[in-house]
Formats: C-alpha cells, structure tokens, sequence
C-alpha cells in the first residue's frame, strides 16, 4: 500500500470536507490519465486503463477510495469543470455515469457519491444544503427531487463543490 | 477541464442550429422531423467523411435526465422508423412545448472516433436556437473543433449540408422540413453573442451581423439604440462600398465568405477578431455619422422644445 496518496485540485479538499481526513487515508486514487498525466504517479494511477478504456472513450476526473476512522470504505468519482460555464452540466453527468457505469460492470464498485466541481448551474437545477452532508446536493429547481447518477436502479448522489 | 488540446485558443464550443420556423404548438412535430433530417444530413450525407454507429436517442421533457421524466428510455435511432415513435411521444406530452430530444452517437473518424450529442431543445427553452451539437470530452478531443483536426474540411462540411439542406427542403416532398435560419459555431456563455469569438457563422439574414457587431461595443451600441436599426443594416447592406470593404476584411484576415447567405469560415480565431474589429470600426463610424449617440439625441429632443 502506499503511504501517501495526494489527488489533484480540487479533490483533495473535497474529500477532506467530506470525510475530515488527511490525504494518508486515501487507500487508493485513479485520475484520467490524459487530463491529469502529471498526477498519475505516487500512488494515483491512470483510470482509463484501470477501466480498460482507450482514448476514444469519455471518463470523469478521477475516482478514489477512502477509510475513514471507522474503518468503512468510501468510493467516489469526481469531476470538475474549472470554467465554470453554465450548461456544462449535463456533459458532466454524462461523463459520471459512463464511469459509474464502467465502475459497476468491470470492477464491482459500488460507488457512495460523485462530485461535480466549479460548475455554474442550470436555471433547471439548484444545490441544497443538508445537515448529513457536508457538500451542496444537486437538485431539480423546480420540486424537491435529487438528481442521481443511476445504473440498474442503483442510485448514486451528486453533490456539487 | 477545457481546451487543452484545442488549437484554435477557443473555449469549449458547440455547434448552434436556428431553424426557420414559428414556434407553434402544431409545429412541434415538424421542429422534430426537421431536426432530425439535419442530423442526417451531418452524419450521413455522401460528402461526410463521418461513419456513425451506436446512436441512440432518448424524448425527454425539460432536461435529458430521468429526475425531470416518468419515462425516460433510450431507444436505438433507426432513421425512417422513429417518425411515429416520437409523433407518439409529442401528443402524449401534455406540453409539448417542453419536449425535446437528445442523440447521442458514435462518430468514427479513421481509426479515432467520438461521442457526438445532438439536441433538440424543448421550444420553450432556447430562444436563439433551437439545436445543440457537441462532443463528449476524450482522448482525442476536448472540445467540438477538436474534431477538425481528424476532420479538416468539417466546418466546410456543415456549410455544405446546412446549403444542400435548405435547397432540398424546397422541394414538394420536405415541405414539413423547416429550412435552416442560422448556424454558429460558438461558446457556451459570454463568447455565444460575440461575433469575434465564432468560430463559423451561417445565417440567411446576413443584416442582423451589424446587431452581432455591436455586442459589448457601447460606441456602436449606444447609437443603434436610438437608431432604425434594421434600416440601418439593410442601407449598409445594399451599400456597394459596404460590400466591397466586406470583402476586403475578409481577405485580410482570411475569413471565407460564402455568396447568397452570408457564411463566414475563419483560418484561425486571430482571422475571426481581425476581421470584426476592422469591420465594426467602419460600421462605428457610419453609425456615428449617421445617428447622435443616447445623450446627444436625449438633449436634442429635449432642446426642440425650448
């Protein structure tokens, strides 16, 4: 195991706001390699390839696996629009889902959350603050239903950062 | 992330579609017919360079996503057998006017290939276009104009369709197809009204350019506020030395133009900036010598009545 994992900006915070933990408790991080090629060492290995996916293929960001104090397991993917252009979210949730939906079939991971980061939402869509969640839930505008990543009716939640 | 292997220094782009159509209720199946024939056309026309697998197509109501729709189902696209599939699924909608539909297909270039997303927007959303084409951000392309360079004649292409499209459509038997009104290839945000960040541009309306020109420039703004406008554009229009200076520009900074429609094709976005800043200061100073900028014409009116 590798003693020190460290995610790229901004996922790193994200997981520490999450979780309240050091980068030491990162068990295991995967980042596209083709956006992230300078990252991919130290531990953080390339997702493409861990999901056995080419170039031609869409992936998100980056996923990890975090322990927590009490010993769960904690599976996430990330990814992040640094422009922070509105309409760019339904490209991000498509990317989510491919991954989520890559994760599932090919490595049997349940994932806990996705993360879409510096993203300027939608009118369609809102982000609500919940007390049991450190990070803003994605949300219709419109009525009080949560947007969820979704394969073979598991559903997973999408906050925003 | 965005851009990183664009060359063009664009930001992430799309490729916008304004159908010529009104926006009734009783032409909301023609919206989806038509929008699908220009899909076609794109992807399939004997000029495409583009082999097209794995398309799939789900109607939605208000966004593509299944927290906004009961059903909510991707169906494979079989052109010539969705028609009554999707005239089902607009008279079942209570309102049609917030259904749309969303492609999404492989496009194989060589040995490269992308996921291209094709969108009809619900009519009551998108009041400048009506359809959406972008990529999903991979390995080879972050960002729609990426595709050109696997594909270097593409925006040559979607002008050739976009004319092919709007000469078939007045044929007898594409009389419920609606006729291309305006095509850009552009940013999703500040840079979607400014001419200078386009990077192609088709419109059958080539007047309303003097209106793009004036985005965020208050100089020409200010004196088309209180200006006939669309008299304005239509006199520089059929202006000889209008045209000649037009032209002009567009050898200058390399922009192509395309005779009938207006059509411009820039080399490079340097072309593209090179060419609106030239031709918005000849239309700033026509419009100054022709109208008072907002206070002059408020103090005018004002003084008359001394």
């Amino acid at each position: 195991m590798v003693d020190k994992i460290k995610l790229p900006r901004p996922f790193g915070k994200i997981v520490h706001k999450l979780y309240h933990i050091r980068d030491g408790q990162i068990l295991a991080a995967y980042v596209d390699e083709i956006e992230y090629k300078a990252y991919v060492k130290e531990g953080v290995l390339g997702l493409r390839e861990y999901l056995g996916l080419t170039d031609g293929d869409s992936v998100c960001d980056c996923y990890c696996v975090v322990k927590t104090a009490d010993g769960v397991l904690h599976h996430l993917i990330f990814e992040d629009k640094n422009t922070a252009r509105e309409k760019e979210l339904i490209l991000a949730l498509i990317q989510l889902n491919k991954t989520h939906k890559r994760l599932m079939e090919k490595k049997n991971v349940a994932l806990e959350a996705a993360v879409i980061s510096n993203i300027k939402l939608p009118s369609l869509f809102t982000s609500k603050t919940y007390p049991q969640h450190s990070l803003k839930v994605l949300e219709r505008a419109d009525k009080p239903i949560r947007v969820n990543l979704s394969n073979d009716g598991k559903k997973v939640p999408v906050f925003v950062h | 992330m965005t851009g990183k292997k664009c060359q063009y220094l664009y930001i992430k782009m799309a490729l916008y579609i304004a159908l010529k159509s009104r926006k009734v209720k009783d032409l909301d199946f023609n919206r989806f017919k038509s929008a699908i024939h220009i899909f076609n056309e794109i992807l399939s026309s004997p000029s495409s360079k583009f082999k097209v697998d794995h398309s799939k197509v789900v109607f939605f109501e208000q966004a593509p996503l299944p927290e906004f729709n009961k059903e909510f189902e991707w169906v494979d696209f079989k052109f010539g057998t969705l028609e009554s599939y999707f005239r089902r699924k607009v008279q079942a909608s209570d309102d049609s006017s917030i259904v749309g539909f969303q492609i999404e297909t492989r496009i194989y270039l060589g040995t490269k290939y992308f996921t291209l997303l094709y969108e009809l927007f619900p009519r009551n959303r998108n009041q400048y276009y009506d359809i959406r084409a972008e990529i999903l951000p991979n390995g080879y392309a972050e960002v729609f104009e990426d595709i050109e360079e696997h594909y270097p004649d593409l925006r040559r292409h979607v002008l050739n369709c976009i004319k092919l499209h709007n000469k078939n459509v007045k044929q007898e038997k594409f009389i419920h197809i609606f006729p291309i009104r305006k095509a850009v290839m552009s940013g999703y945000s500040d840079e979607f009204h400014n001419i200078a960040k386009w990077r192609f541009l088709y419109t059958q309306t080539p007047e309303e350019i003097i209106d793009h020109l004036s985005y965020g420039w208050p100089e020409l703004r200010d004196r088309l506020v209180v200006a006939n406008k669309s008299k304005f554009a239509e006199t520089l229009h059929e202006s000889t030395s209008y045209a000649l200076k037009f032209s002009e520009y567009a050898n200058i900074a390399k922009v192509e133009l395309v005779a009938g429609s207006l059509a411009l094709i820039p080399k490079d976005a340097e072309s593209m900036n090179l060419f609106v800043v030239n031709l918005r200061d000849k239309v700033t100073q026509a419009a100054k010598s022709v109208y008072p900028d907002k206070d002059t014409y408020h103090k005018n009116v004002e003084d008359s009545f001394l």
